[in-house]
């Protein structure tokens, strides 16, 4: 594979979703192309920069028996 | 699992019994499964809609609506397909009508193929907009809404990817279906996605320039 090859599938090489082939093909190439390498690498840091940088928001008190009140009306509609 | 696999996905469980056997319980009336289908997701759903809509009443609106529409569709679910991709699929159309619905929906920047000047000039502007923040805000606050609205100008196509695959932990394959796309253009549009963000935050360009 060349580098234009390896850099289309190093999305799913990073997500570990490569089947066994590109897998082989994407470590053989890392191993010797350094410029491949530093792109894995710093795609990698973007990646956990953007993931760890917008936390969870907290799912409302109260949401979840809201929610079953509202599906316990529905359901006594329909009988 | 890599040490940065780790940091960007949990592991997944096995669930028993699966979404599906569920929703089938669902269609046949089971409250029961009702409850443990909303179990598992809703927190899920909660974080997909609240990375898309600001306002806290409408995520939890719009969480709600799609909740009843997993439970008033059930008998519509088709059992050979995958429950997460449906569910999903349901959500994104629930953002979508709120967009319409409200107009809220930021068009600023939308679609523009960046340059890098333009990169820059927009990374002034979110630069700008962080000094409006409280005071007090830690570096990590100011970094976490910069970034925000960074994600919430993407595309929307390309935006709906790095959520699906960022904080949802999909697989691109899940995305392809939810997105109703071949997955080589789940792919590019995380390439656009990720090229811009990196822009934005502003790290150092790697060597090559791949012009996918
Ligand atoms: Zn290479």
């Amino acid at each position: 594979m060349d580098c234009k090859k390896i850099q289309k599938q190093i999305f799913r090489f990073i997500y570990g979703e490569s089947d066994e082939y590109e897998l082989r093909a994407i470590k053989a190439h890392l191993e010797i192309c350094n410029a491949c390498e530093a792109e894995q690498k710093i795609i990698e840091e973007i990646l956990v920069q953007i993931k760890s940088g917008v936390p969870d928001d907290p799912v409302p008190d109260g949401f979840k028996e809201r929610v079953l009140s509202q599906v316990q009306a529905l359901a006594e509609q329909d009988s | 699992m890599t040490n940065t696999e780790a940091k960007l996905r949990k592991p997944r469980q096995r669930l028993d019994p699966s979404d599906e056997v569920l929703i089938g319980r669902l269609a046949e009336g089971d409250q029961s499964a009702f409850n443990e289908i909303f179990d598992r997701y809703h927190r899920q759903i909660y974080n997909f809609i609240a990375k898309q809509v600001n306002d806290r009443e409408s995520c939890e609106d719009l969480t709600q609506e799609v909740f009843m529409r997993v439970y008033k569709s059930a008998s519509n679910f088709d059992t050979s397909k995958k429950f997460t991709s449906w569910l999903y699929k349901i959500a994104l159309n629930e953002v979508k009508r709120h967009w319409k619905r409200t107009g809220a929906r930021q068009t600023y920047s939308l679609n523009t193929p960046l340059s890098n000047e333009a990169g820059e000039a927009e990374r002034a502007d979110f630069i700008e907009d962080a000094r409006e923040v409280p005071e007090d805000s830690t570096e990590s606050e100011l970094f976490s809404r910069n970034l925000r609205q960074l994600i919430d100008q993407l595309p929307d196509k390309q935006r709906t990817v790095v959520l699906l695959k960022v904080y949802q932990e999909l697989t691109f394959e899940e995305i392809a279906e939810i997105c109703e796309c071949p997955l080589s253009t789940v792919l590019s549009r995380m390439r656009y996605a990720v090229d811009k963000l990196r822009r934005w935050l502003g790290v150092e360009d790697g060597q090559a320039e791949y012009g996918l």
